[in-house]
């Protein structure tokens, strides 16, 4: 539709869609995508400013991707005790040998 | 047969008479996932309980999932509406050829119908959706 010359209307996004099997997705996916959801870089903005953003992103991605890693091995923490207080202690080896 | 992508023609009405909002901590959104046999469209599904070919929600296992809000922002000429994203379907498994946004807060009222391009699987695994950024040309929603 187009309103003195300008286009107006609805639009909607495109979603990406992705499966796993046998597993969850790694960390990486996750340090990916919550950095994009913090720092969305212009396609038109200045060269330099664009450089230093993209500088940043990845000193981003290296914290996410150390507190995540952290996150989940406190996580595996808790699940190894609480096995291991219901005497599955099978189930609590497997945690601990798994590496995330 | 899969369900057809698009806004639906309810939610344009609505959206001028203040039906929906989306800002953080108002209205409630979810979102369900349909299999290739949905015949919806963005022209007749008026409302979640006009879903057609959900995926089975036995066990609520892979039941809607409650979204979360991000407060809609004006990027450029664009008005943009976004969630929080990936929205996951931990230790699935089924197949869905689509999704359906609707307002939980308001009776349930349709918003807009995803298509994934084709029929995506999850076995024993994450079913996992993430949105586009919320910027114009981009985000789930817009408008100019």
């Amino acid at each position: 539709m187009s309103l003195n010359g300008q286009s107006s209307g609805f639009g909607l996004g495109r979603v990406k869609v992705q499966t796993t099997t046998n597993r969850g997705l790694p960390v990486e996916f996750y340090v990916d995508e919550i950095t994009r959801h913090i720092l969305y870089i212009s396609d038109t903005a200045p060269p330099g400013i664009r450089e230093q953003a993209r500088a940043y992103r990845e000193n981003v991605k290296g914290v996410l991707d150390a507190g995540i890693r952290q996150a989940i091995q406190s996580n595996h923490t808790t699940l190894i005790y609480q096995l291991r207080q219901a005497g599955m202690h099978e189930a609590a080896a497997l945690v601990l040998a798994s590496k995330e | 047969m899969a369900a057809t992508a698009g806004i639906c023609d309810t939610f344009k009405q609505e959206v001028l008479i203040g039906t929906h909002n989306f800002t953080v901590a108002t209205d409630s959104f979810s979102m369900a996932l349909m299999t290739s046999a949905s015949t919806n469209t963005p022209s007749t599904l008026t409302n979640y309980s006009g879903i057609v070919g959900e995926v089975s929600t036995s066990g609520t296992a892979y039941a809607a999932k409650v979204l979360t809000n991000v407060t809609p922002v004006l990027n450029g000429n664009q008005g943009c509406v976004s969630f929080s994203s990936p929205i996951t379907w931990t230790a699935s498994t089924f197949t869905a050829r689509s999704a359906m946004i609707y307002n939980t807060t308001d009776g349930n009222k349709a918003v807009c119908i995803l298509d994934f391009g084709g029929d995506k699987t999850s076995s024993a695994g994450d079913f996992t959706i993430t949105l586009p950024a919320q910027t114009g040309g981009n985000a789930i929603i817009r408008i100019t």
